[in-house]
């Protein structure tokens, strides 16, 4: 970590109240974001990266929720300020994109309605002077025709069309850091590539630094510098992203690499990582992926292994892989 | 007095009461009334449960004790709750509408409830909550616009029990007071002679029943038309 961080989460411990007692999503998870800098968090569904994108903007019900650890932004912790100054923060310094732009805009709006009222809440401009605003932030995300878009209801819009909407709304204050959860997750293939482009050119106009949440490993190759493994509530691996493919440091992180698809060989059957997530009211004694683990040692059975951090960045939570690679702790 | 109880006729249309007055010019006079009575309930109770539903489905730490108090209302029949209220705050056309406001509260509140509960989860909320919006701006803003469906759908069913039950209870003798007619309290009248006089209760009972199919119709036809499901995806 260094001072050159913008985000730096620090020991986030997310706990949901269940129907039988509270639950552990997020366990101990330390990361940071640099500036300029685009950090991928990657699992699988359930895994926590969600829940902590969330936490960032402390966006959860405080009736059911306990949250310890710190997050950092600028080196205010977000999960303490007041409500008026959370406020500035969301949708000024930081944004977020959602998965599902079908569901993201709200339908009773038109477009002008929703981008005029995010500057609205943040600046203070006329009507007109938003309107205007509108229409350029349209044309930046490539909305062909945006005088005329800008007064549809979202229903009229494509599933593309509505995420480069929800990515106009996000850039509109021009924020520091973009949090996008899974913003391609329900595109079709061809649009997703636009999408990234998008937001790749996006994030170098702006200089904004991204937290880019997904399971898809090629959306993470193309995009990020760094990446962030999580499984069961933790993080499992951090590394760079070029070392992340070429030499996973956890069997987990191996398996998602391992499940995707060559492009150039027929495969009959693709690749799996067998098993599920273990259930978050289960108390570990081991390694949490021991039950899925094709390297298991008897060790891994014994105590749950600690994050190992290398010299050179990243760390790793997998100690017989580590053994086996020899890099430098 | 030589026109007491006649019959229908060309002179009187709809036939004449005990104290000779023209039966279509009461109820034309009664729809003003009957009518108003029957909006003004809506509205308030729209209102109202509005309030209610709002507060409670978004403002989780109020929920169960509004919805307590709101099960406790519904425990009673309308019809029983609102004789009980008038009977408290006296025969008069604004305690028949209070009454009747109160009545139907606990229902239209139900409504709204669900409505925000279902819409608060949706990521449109969240991604306002994440522009940085204020509980109010969400509540006018977003919650209200896509609830107002279901709402009116529910006020047009509350203005046809509001005319039902406005009748039941000028004919128990509780609505607004004579002389002012309502269909109600005309039928209440005529009921001494129903069966030599049956047109003074036959002409304001089909009034009322016209009255409060056609508001079911509308608010069929309001829920088919305002229902998402419904709606052509362009």
């Amino acid at each position: 970590m260094t001072s050159n961080d913008l985000l730096r989460v620090n020991g986030l411990t997310v706990e949901f109240l269940g129907e039988s007692g509270w639950l552990t999503a997020v366990e101990d998870v330390s990361f940071s974001v640099g500036k300029k800098e685009c950090v991928g968090l990657v699992g699988e569904s359930g895994s926590g990266k969600s829940v902590t994108a969330l936490s960032v903007l402390n966006l959860h019900e405080r009736r059911t929720t306990k949250i310890h650890g710190r997050i950092e932004y600028c080196g205010e912790n977000t999960l303490t300020l007041p409500a008026n100054q959370l406020r500035r923060l969301r949708g000024g310094e930081i944004a977020m994109i959602f998965q599902d732009p079908m569901s993201s805009l709200n339908p009773v709006l038109t477009i002008a309605d929703q981008i005029i009222e995010t500057l609205q809440l943040h600046e203070n401009i006329s009507a007109a002077q938003a309107r205007r605003r509108a229409i350029e932030l349209l044309e930046w995300v490539r909305i062909p025709d945006a005088a005329r878009r800008v007064d549809e209801y979202p229903h009229r819009l494509s599933g593309g069309m509505r995420q480069r909407v929800m990515i106009a709304m996000a850039i509109a204050c021009k924020p520091k850091l973009l949090i996008a959860d899974e913003p391609t997750t329900a595109l079709d293939v061809t649009i997703q590539a636009e999408i990234l482009n998008l937001l790749r050119e996006l994030q170098n106009e702006l200089d904004m630094s991204v937290l880019l949440i997904t399971h898809d490993l090629g959306v993470i190759a193309e995009f990020v510098q760094r990446v962030v493994v999580m499984y069961a509530g933790q993080v499992i691996e951090e590394a760079p992203v070029m070392r992340l493919f070429d030499q996973p440091m956890h069997p987990y992180s191996q398996g998602l690499i391992n499940a995707i698809p060559p492009l150039h060989t027929d495969v009959h059957r693709l690749s799996s990582i067998p098993g599920q997530l273990p259930d978050p009211y289960e108390v570990h004694s081991g390694c949490r992926f021991s039950a899925r683990c094709s390297e298991l040692v008897p060790a891994c059975l014994n105590s749950q292994p600690s994050l190992i951090e290398f010299s050179n960045g990243g760390s790793s939570r997998c100690p017989v892989r580590v053994e086996l690679s020899g890099l430098n702790r | 007095m030589r026109f007491r109880f006649k019959p229908p006729s060309l002179d009187f249309p709809l036939g004449t009461d005990g104290f000779g007055r023209d039966v279509l010019s009461r109820l034309l006079h009664g729809a003003r009334l009957s009518l108003g009575i029957g909006l003004s309930v809506a509205v308030l109770s729209g209102a109202m449960g509005t309030l209610v539903g709002v507060v409670s489905g978004h403002f989780k730490q109020f929920d169960s004790l509004l919805m307590r108090c709101m099960d406790a209302l519904m425990a009673f029949p309308a019809i029983m709750l609102a004789i009980g209220i008038t009977a408290v705050l006296g025969p008069q056309t604004a305690s028949v509408i209070i009454a009747l406001s109160v009545a139907y509260v606990p229902r239209t509140a139900r409504i709204v409830r669900a409505a925000v509960l279902v819409i608060r989860e949706t990521e449109y909320i969240q991604a306002a909550k994440v522009a940085g919006a204020s509980h109010a701006r969400i509540v006018f803003r977003h919650l209200l616009p896509n609830s107002i469906g279901p709402l009116v759908v529910q006020m047009s069913f509350v203005f046809s029990y509001a005319i039902l039950a406005e009748a039941a209870l000028s004919f128990l003798g509780i609505g607004a007071p004579p002389p002012t007619p309502s269909w109600g309290n005309i039928i209440s009248e005529g009921r001494d002679r129903s069966i030599e006089a049956w047109w003074i209760m036959l002409f304001p009972g089909i009034a009322i029943s016209l009255a409060a199919l056609g508001m079911n119709l509308l608010g069929d036809g309001l829920r088919d038309v305002l229902d998402p499901r419904q709606k052509t995806e362009g």
